[in-house]
């Protein structure tokens, strides 16, 4: 059913994750186990302190940073022009050249958002889109009953 | 220069398809874009402008440019120094008087010596002929050197000036070139000339750069209104000058100070006064001056103003070349006996028109007589001679007849000197068409006695011939007795052209002139030998031969005209002379220099073009048997005392154009000039470049 669930999903132009989180946070009495699955491509501080609030709430949370390859590695060379799905800007530049301060600054957000989850007891799981999600969310809570 | 934007273009081609990828969030690729963005448009423009320095410096490598460096004046360095010290320089300079721009010339030339240091060395040009130079100086002999000196009477020409320095062996090795100059009217077209030259002088090119220092006025107009006294025009009285006949220099002073007699003009041959005449005019005033001389010598002549001691210090000279009948050329055609020939040709006809043993005559006229076998050579090619005398020819032929009247029809003049009595006839027959009398029924007439000698009658004192006579201080022609004359008849009607100009008593024709074609042929029906008459001991005689000679020549188009300096002298010439050889010596030379002999649509010719010195080129033509030789005389030119034109922006401008040109106006720099060649220094740059394109294209890949 949960899988149905996420089928059944539709892509949204704008990513307002925190907005989200404090409505579902609002909207669940019982305890739970809160999963997100998400690129996370928002406030991170928002994010988290949505979280936070989860977690205030005594339900578990299990995030899911779902990124693709192409976003991890940036595997393209010479002159390329990125186009931003969310707000259609554009940026033309020598994707070689920026690789290593892309990764760098991609890394240091993942290690970040991890610590800041690890610190509020909010598990994190970093899984790529050639990763089936059911796979991903089965590995999960089969570890998480054998814990 | 175009090739510069090469980089450019190259530059903007290589901006290659680009990738386009939809991304979820630019996030992180904006804020790495952010960081290297700054770095990377940097290293962009870096790349950019290395390369277009590497094609421009592959482009100055190819131009071969040179480089103009200030380098300290080096221990022992040597200076030309150009001084112009023609008279043009005696003028003064508004608001400084009593300067004259020699004074601020020479001022000039002295700060420029004091100024260089580290025991420099000079050598210093004037205007001379041949041009000479100082010497290797020291900075206190150069000094010295200036300060003594003077006006001179020769034109300054920067561009023979520039020539004579580059003769200099160690032209190349000299530190700096100043050449200081009113750049008054220097010469025509000088600044052709020198351009010219620079094209064809690669030396030149090689050697130090050019400083002008102006001396001269700011406004001509002004100096010229400022100028006290000067020679402005000076001419002979005579378009040709006697040897032995009083002629006069007529001369006009412009704006003479002050009212006196006291100042003078002298007339004067290598430094030797001749003559002079006192004169005075007022202020505003031209007053003509008249200088009377019996014209011995050819020679540079010039005029010189000397002035009362109260009268404002100036000397001035102006300049003439005289020349005895400007190198006439007269063919005597004669067929006397070999023992017979010096007495005759040398005694009454060659030393009447070229009298070497009265009066040690140094240039002018060519005597060239020839005695020719008629029968066996062919008659000669007269065009290259001004006038041919026919003197007693026994039996001339018909093809000497025919050559004389074509020679006559182009303007040649002839004069007839009848032969012996039993020739007469033969004679008569053979020039029946050209001879202004008909001497065919005629006989010499011999009379007795002194008393019963024949004198000249009837003359024409208008005609040209005898207008010179017709004064009666100028001798009387008429004195002089013929003992024997052939008493002939004037020939045809008066409007044949034939005219009677002078007769004998008894109404029998003595000189009569016949018009053919251009020319004019004239006949003297007296005998001119001492047995036959005294003329030839008469004073007279020298003058009465030059004017029949001047008279019969008049119409070949005056090629007897002295030139001016800069003018081509052309002779010109035809196959059948047969020349082997032309060669010409210069004023003031022992040299004989090798012309070309070059086709024009008028047949052959040789040029002197190179006549920018004043004085007799003398033209040496070589045939298969003999050398003979012609004189030209070449004048000063008289524009340096009339302050016609400043010429100083066109020299400058040649300079400039050529990258000669060292300073501006005026100004007395003393800052030597290394000239380096840059080519290898261009290539090492461009290597470095290269290298410095790499590195930076693999930082960017990074």
């Amino acid at each position: 059913m949960l899988l149905e669930e996420l089928e059944r999903a539709k892509l949204n132009k704008k990513t307002a994750l925190s907005e989200s989180f404090n409505e579902v946070a609002s909207r669940i009495k019982r305890r739970g186990l809160i999963i997100v699955i998400s690129d996370l491509y928002d406030d991170e501080n928002e994010i988290l302190k949505s979280l936070k609030h989860f977690r205030h709430k005594h339900h578990e949370v299990a995030v899911f940073h779902l990124l693709s390859d192409f976003e991890l590695n940036l595997p393209v060379s010479g002159e390329t022009q990125f186009i931003d799905l969310e707000n259609s800007s554009s940026i033309i530049t020598n994707a070689e050249s920026l690789r290593e301060d892309y990764m760098a600054g991609f890394n240091k957000f993942i290690a970040d958002f991890k610590a800041n989850c690890l610190r509020s007891y909010i598990d994190y799981n970093l899984i790529s889109t050639s990763t089936p999600i059911d796979r991903a969310l089965n590995h999960y809570l089969v570890k998480r009953a054998r814990s | 220069m175009p090739l510069v934007l090469l980089p450019v273009i190259i530059h903007l081609i290589s901006q290659k398809k680009r990738k386009i990828i939809d991304y979820p969030s630019l996030k992180f690729i904006r804020a790495a874009y952010m960081k290297k963005s700054r770095r990377m448009r940097i290293n962009e423009i870096l790349l950019l402008i290395i390369r277009t320095l590497i094609v421009a410096f592959i482009i100055f490598a190819f131009a071969r440019l040179l480089m103009f460096t200030p380098d300290a004046a080096p221990a022992g360095g040597k200076y030309v120094l150009i001084i112009d010290n023609s008279y043009s320089t005696a003028y003064p300079a508004p608001g400084t008087q009593p300067d004259k721009y020699l004074d601020i010339i020479k001022s000039k030339a002295l700060e420029t010596v004091s100024a260089v240091k580290n025991d420099p060395k000079f050598i210093i040009y004037t205007p001379a002929s041949p041009l000479k130079d100082s010497g290797l100086l020291g900075a206190a002999e150069a000094a010295e050197y200036i300060k003594k000196i003077n006006y001179t009477y020769r034109i300054f020409s920067i561009t023979d000036m520039i020539s004579s320095a580059e003769k200099n062996e160690a032209y190349r090795d000299m530190t700096g070139v100043y050449i200081f100059s009113d750049f008054i009217s220097s010469d025509r077209g000088e600044d052709a000339k020198l351009a010219a030259h620079i094209e064809t002088d690669a030396l030149l090119k090689q050697g130090p750069r050019f400083e002008l220092v102006d001396c001269g006025p700011k406004n001509l107009m002004e100096t010229r209104n400022n100028k006290n006294l000067s020679i402005v025009q000076a001419r002979a009285s005579e378009d040709r000058i006697i040897a032995g006949k009083p002629f006069q220099v007529s001369c006009k002073i412009k704006n003479h100070s002050i009212l006196q007699t006291s100042s003078e003009v002298s007339l004067i041959c290598d430094g030797v006064k001749l003559a002079s005449a006192e004169f005075g005019a007022a202020a505003g005033e031209i007053c003509d001056v008249n200088i009377a001389h019996t014209f011995m010598n050819s020679g540079n002549y010039s005029l010189k103003l000397s002035l009362a001691e109260d009268a404002v210090a100036f000397d001035n000279v102006y300049n003439l070349v005289l020349a005895p009948l400007s190198s006439l050329y007269v063919l005597i055609i004669c067929d006397h006996e070999q023992s017979l020939r010096e007495d005759y040709i040398y005694k009454y006809v060659s030393s009447a028109l070229n009298p070497l043993s009265s009066i040690s005559l140094k240039d002018g006229l060519i005597i060239q007589p020839m005695v020719v076998n008629l029968n066996n050579d062919p008659p000669l090619d007269f065009k290259n001679f001004d006038a041919v005398i026919i003197s007693g020819v026994k039996n001339p032929p018909a093809a000497l007849a025919q050559k004389l009247e074509k020679y006559l029809n182009d303007g040649g003049g002839v004069l007839f000197l009848p032969p012996e009595a039993a020739y007469i006839k033969n004679f008569s027959a053979a020039f029946s068409r050209l001879l202004p009398l008909d001497l065919s029924l005629s006989s010499p007439v011999s009379s007795p006695d002194e008393k019963s000698a024949f004198n000249l009658a009837s003359i024409n004192y208008d005609h040209p011939i005898f207008a010179i006579f017709k004064n009666k201080n100028s001798g009387d022609i008429e004195r002089p007795k013929f003992y024997k004359i052939i008493a002939c008849e004037s020939k045809g009607k008066p409007d044949s052209g034939v005219s009677v100009i002078a007769g004998f008593e008894r109404s029998i024709p003595a000189l009569a002139e016949k018009k053919t074609g251009r020319g004019t042929a004239v006949i003297f029906s007296g005998y001119l030998d001492r047995t036959s008459s005294n003329i030839s001991d008469s004073p007279l005689f020298v003058p009465f031969m030059h004017q029949i000679v001047y008279h019969i020549d008049k119409n070949r188009g005056g090629g007897s005209r002295a030139h001016t300096i800069g003018e081509t002298i052309r002779e010109t010439y035809n196959v059948n002379d047969r020349i082997s050889g032309i060669s010409c010596m210069l004023p003031d030379s022992s040299v004989e220099r090798r012309l070309d002999i070059k086709t024009g649509p008028e047949g052959l010719y040789s040029e002197i073009s190179d006549t920018f010195s004043p004085g007799f080129y003398t033209l040496f033509k070589k045939s298969d048997d003999k050398i003979t030789q012609k004189k030209y005389a070449v004048n000063f030119d008289a524009r340096e005392s009339e302050l016609e034109s400043r010429d100083y922006e066109a020299i400058s401008s040649v300079l400039n154009r050529h990258s000669l040109l060292k300073t501006a106006q005026g100004q007395n720099s003393v800052n030597s000039e290394k000239k380096t060649e840059v080519t290898p220094y261009l290539f090492m740059a461009i290597l470095i470049l290269m290298s410095l394109e790499s590195l930076v294209t693999y930082f960017m890949k990074l």
